[in-house]
């Protein structure tokens, strides 16, 4: 038979964390992503910090001298961090953010499963830039998207949300140990050149991101600054170089490394669900009951929440006539996101929203919102 | 600002004449080249006229938002493996109001740095307003009166902490003196100068912040002059991370279940009355059974009073969704957990309750749980359902309780298996 290990999100995300290779986690306590601080003291690589705002300069300090750093927190705590994660995009300080989410609005309910802080992390930074935004829609993609996480924040020296829900984090299940999927770890390129032709914000790589320094190495000398600068790292007036050394903050051109959306497509579905997080297991079973009463519809999880994989939603429309999004919050949130960024454009598609409050979607709903209910 | 060409930069001196961050930022240039070679030195510069020193500077530099630098400073401080870094922080008194608590936050940890505070009575960059420093009667853009408020001392504020404090006027002759013992000290030191803001302070005050009257007006108002040390070595504070991840227990399936399709159980009790563990217990016993369990507990924040719940999905195939608002079994063991679900127990297809328990709108078994304990009441019920209904056997409810940890708890469960078994 195989081996099984009955266990929460919060386990799942540090085993991830360990295994990308974060060695120093800080954490303000706060319903529900305490268990993830808790775990990572617990295993040493994590300490307490007096409030959120703290906790995010610690780790950006700490990223500065080439640790990998993280910390986890909900919505109230999320926005007392909004300043320190605008200062490590500007800066381009790699970090992980475990944002556990609530209903909203201001402290919302610690206790209640939500998605409500979805555009709260989609417009966290002030100017347009994103911050990358993963997704485990399964407790077993708990390891494996938060080492994407870390991952991508190394490779394009980023600040990364992993946006989870209560239930993903707190709650229970058995899980095939052998499902867990542990990709890779990455880190940040290190600059090998000559001390002299160091440029703190030059000799980008493929992707436009600068090589990493640490602090402290002996030379070449490292300066950082979260306020517009040029290439050696020095506030400057804007010019066209500081234009295109703050352009490239933008991350759309690195798509490739964003995990895709699970693609469950059918021939002939007019019907296509979208979920992500806790609510894809809704949608799935929604799919699933639809599929078994014949109906053809098809299924897209989406793992990327920002930047929005336009092409990836894209491309599961051909044929399709109405699209379902089903998510935890009062108002929609992400199908607003999709919307925004002209998923859609061009589609001949009805976008419905099946969207609730404080309480688990059920399939049956999400079902009914496929079948031409106006749900939401 | 070429005086010490080991840390002094060509850059142009960006702030006004007579400004008193000037011959701070050249003595601490001349300080630092006698004891540091740039390369290890990490100069942490705040949000205001004070954070355009950077440029100044040939040492590492991080330039970050307001009233955060010794926040961000002690990041850089306490996770380094070695002591060959030295952090020195600069900010003005306008940051030193908004960061006041990260300054004693680093007092407390005795993080190792040097805080520079260079307290020229205003805002200088948006236009001379008034800080929490600036003293009585000054006049600046937001109190033209002159300040009413008492101001914060820092000195004063760091003296519970035994942390090396220093306080002089910018173009005092201490300084080199001073700046040497804090940057050479080992743990938290804060060295306050003294100066004022020549384009607002200075003009508003003609006769009170001039190179003359300075000193006197801020003996006045009882800023102390001086340096106090530490009392004692205490050690400054380190993050060494000691990685010890936990392994994944890993339980092999060598039971078999009786189910054909997925059950939902709600047990409902109190705070504190083992329900979430007897519900962890029956789910561990479950897999051992070679079923899928999905499990959410539910309870007040303040966790040791009140309502305590457990919904458990137990399927032989993977599980989905747990939102199904249609239960298959309800146990309720105590008047918390039936007050807390009395709305969602008849949506079950059976309950079954304490028989201390009233349910008059509603159709209940009525057991006796609660006579193996209180503690014991929620176990008692999961074994009660599992002789009731054979999800899977006792036989692998009572290896996943050898399981437990606590040599009483486990002891205390096999009591009640037992003694259901006997009933």
């Amino acid at each position: 038979m195989t081996p099984c290990t009955f266990v929460d999100g919060a386990s799942l995300i540090c085993r991830g964390a360990l295994h990308a290779g974060v060695d120093y986690f800080v954490g303000y306590p706060i319903t529900p992503a305490s268990g993830i601080c808790q775990q990572m003291i617990e295993c040493g690589v994590g300490m307490p910090a007096s409030d959120e705002i703290t906790a995010l300069q610690y780790l950006i300090g700490a990223s500065l001298n080439g640790h990998k750093a993280m910390t986890a927190t909900s919505g109230p705590g999320f926005m007392l961090m909004s300043e320190g994660i605008g200062a490590a995009l500007a800066m381009e300080v790699p970090l992980t953010i475990v944002l556990v989410q609530r209903l909203g609005p201001a402290t919302g309910s610690a206790t209640a499963n939500a998605q409500g802080d979805v555009l709260l992390v989609g417009n966290i930074v002030s100017g347009g830039f994103i911050v990358p935004t993963i997704c485990p829609s399964t407790l077993e993609e708990c390891v494996e998207m938060t080492v994407h996480a870390v991952n991508i924040s190394q490779l394009l020296r980023i600040p990364v949300v992993l946006l989870t829900e209560k239930s993903m984090v707190l709650g229970k299940r058995s899980v095939a140990i052998d499902d867990l999927i542990y990709p890779e770890p990455q880190s940040s390129s290190r600059f090998d050149g000559a001390a002299e032709r160091f440029k703190p914000y030059g000799d980008l790589d493929a992707r436009e991101v600068p090589p990493f320094q640490p602090l402290g190495t002996p030379r070449p000398q490292v300066r950082v600054t979260a306020s517009t600068h040029n290439e050696e790292g020095l506030i400057a007036r804007f010019n066209e170089s500081v234009r295109l050394n703050t352009e490239r903050l933008l991350v759309n051109k690195s798509l490739d490394l964003f995990p895709a959306a699970v693609r469950d497509l059918q021939p002939g579905a007019t019907t296509l669900v979208i979920s992500y997080g806790y609510t894809a297991y809704a949608a799935k079973e929604a799919v699933r009951n639809l599929r078994a009463r014949g109906q053809a519809v098809s299924l897209l999880i989406v793992r990327t929440i920002f930047p929005v994989r336009v092409d990836d939603i894209r491309s599961a429309l051909a044929g399709v006539e109405r699209v379902v999004i089903a998510e935890e919050n009062l108002t929609g949130l992400y199908r607003k996101a999709l919307l925004a960024e002209d998923t859609f454009r061009g589609c001949a598609v009805d976008v419905v929203g099946v969207h609730v409050m404080g309480r688990p979607i059920t399939p049956e709903e999400i079902e009914a919102a496929c079948n031409g209910a106006v749900a939401g | 600002m070429k005086d010490s060409p080991a840390f002094a930069t060509d850059a142009k001196n960006p702030w006004c004449d007579g400004c008193g961050h000037s011959p701070v930022t050249r003595v601490l240039q001349e300080t630092l080249a006698q004891h540091f070679d740039p390369s290890n030195v990490v100069l942490v510069t705040d949000i205001g006229c004070i954070g355009m020193a950077d440029s100044l500077f040939t040492c590492h530099t991080v330039h970050g938002l307001h009233g955060r630098a010794p926040a961000l400073a002690a990041g850089i401080a306490m996770t380094r493996n070695d002591q060959s870094l030295k952090v020195v922080v600069m900010m003005g008194d306008g940051g030193a109001a908004i960061g006041l608590q990260h300054i004693l936050e680093c007092a407390r940890l005795n993080q190792n740095l040097t805080l520079i505070v260079c307290n020229n009575q205003t805002y200088g960059m948006t236009g001379g307003q008034q800080s929490a420093y600036t003293l009585p009667g000054v006049r600046t853009s937001t109190s033209p009166h002159g300040v009413q408020e008492t101001p914060f001392d820092l000195c004063r504020l760091l003296e519970g902490f035994d942390v090396l404090r220093a306080r002089t006027a910018a173009t005092a002759h201490e300084l080199p003196e001073y700046l040497t013992q804090c940057l050479r000290h080992n743990g938290f030191s804060m060295l306050e100068t003294l100066n004022y803001c020549p384009s607002y302070t200075g003009k508003f005050n003609p006769e009170t912040l001039t190179p003359k009257a300075m000193r006197d007006f801020f003996a006045a108002h009882g800023l102390e002059l001086g340096m106090w040390p530490a009392a004692t070595a205490r050690p400054s504070y380190r993050f060494s991370p000691t990685l010890q991840p936990a392994a994944l227990a890993s339980i092999i399936p060598k039971y078999s279940h009786g189910l054909t399709k997925p059950v939902q159980i709600l047990l409902a009790g109190s705070a504190g009355g083992g329900v979430q563990s007897a519900a962890e217990i029956f789910a561990q016993g479950a897999i051992l059974s070679g079923l899928h369990v999905a499990f959410r507990g539910e309870y007040p924040v303040t966790v040791g009073k009140g309502f305590s719940t457990a919904i458990l999905v137990l399927s032989p195939e993977p599980i989905l969704s747990t939102s199904q608002e249609h239960g298959d079994l309800a146990l309720v063991v105590s008047a918390d957990g039936l007050a807390f679900t009395r709305n969602d127990l008849p949506k079950h297809a059976s309950v079954a309750v304490d028989q201390s328990l009233e349910t008059p709108d509603f159709a209940a078994t009525k057991i006796d749980f609660r006579q193996f304990g209180t503690r014991q009441a929620a176990l008692a019920a999961l074994i009660w359902a599992l002789q009731q209904y054979h999800y899977y056997p006792l036989a692998a409810m009572r290896e996943a309780i050898d399981a437990v940890r606590s040599n009483r708890v486990r002891e205390s469960c096999h009591a009640t298996l037992e003694k259901l078994g006997r009933l």
